[in-house]
């Protein structure tokens, strides 16, 4: 495959969803706008490693996944500065009382399937995703989006295990406290 | 036994990390006996679902 004017409207059309994902994973837009660039410039380069057997999109997605993580090892700097300033608020003393029991009752969230097969399930995971602090955001995607292990995040971003467990806790938490107010509470399912 | 938030901080490190035996066996413990807990921890197992849902989602 040559870099055909078919080919580059192709790559054009799959910018936005590729800056979306940038962003939502870098928590910077200039970064987030380099990442993107990169990546179309390594398919506009490289027309022909694209096999055409998997969609341009997935393809696209891949590369944009090196160029993010490389975008990370390079302001590592930057981000390790910011890393406790914007935690935000300890959810922890919301949802336990003094003796360390729930201060209200779980809700069953039912069957994972009845939600994961709505497509409009995943708009509400993707928008309360976005909405967490930065670097817990920043953090939550390395390791379930780019699929990084613990120490690997902990090395490029010079930070402690220990750390990186209280930012990813008070993520998981978050994020729950979203979908069940976003999606469950609603009675959508 | 654990308290809830003990269990509930062993439930969300085991995620992101191998948690040791003696740990995963008292939070089991008081999963047992705590419904609020085994609620917690179908949260997070849809959770962990949706995640892996969403990676390719977003690749599709």
């Amino acid at each position: 495959m040559t870099a055909t004017p078919d080919y580059c409207r192709q790559l054009e059309a799959l910018r936005p969803v590729l800056l979306k994902y940038a962003r939502l994973q870098l928590r910077n837009p200039a970064w987030a706008e380099d990442a993107v660039s990169e990546t179309l410039l390594a398919a506009l380069e490289k027309p022909q490693s694209f096999a055409g057997n998997s969609q341009l999109k997935t393809w696209l997605v891949g590369i944009l996944k090196h160029k993010l993580v490389d975008q990370i090892r390079k302001n590592s700097r930057e981000l390790s500065t910011t890393a406790a300033s914007d935690d935000g608020e300890d959810l922890d003393d919301l949802l336990f009382a003094s003796d360390g029991h729930w201060r209200e009752t779980q809700h069953d969230w039912g069957n994972p399937e009845d939600a994961l097969r709505q497509t409009d399930f995943m708009r509400v995971l993707e928008a309360c995703v976005e909405k967490l602090p930065g670097q817990q955001g920043r953090l939550f995607m390395m390791r379930e989006w780019l699929e990084l292990e613990s120490d690997e995040i902990c090395k490029e971003l010079a930070i402690t295990p220990t750390n990186l467990w209280v930012m990813l806790h008070r993520a998981r938490l978050r994020l729950r406290d979203c979908l069940q107010l976003g999606w469950f509470a609603g009675g959508a399912t | 036994m654990i308290t809830c938030k003990e269990a509930t901080k062993i439930a969300l490190q085991a995620e992101d990390r191998a948690v040791p035996l003696a740990e995963r066996l008292s939070m089991r413990l008081h999963q047992r006996a705590c419904s609020n807990c085994r609620r917690f921890q179908r949260q997070l197992a849809l959770m962990r679902k949706a995640s892996a849902r969403w990676r390719n989602y977003a690749e599709e």
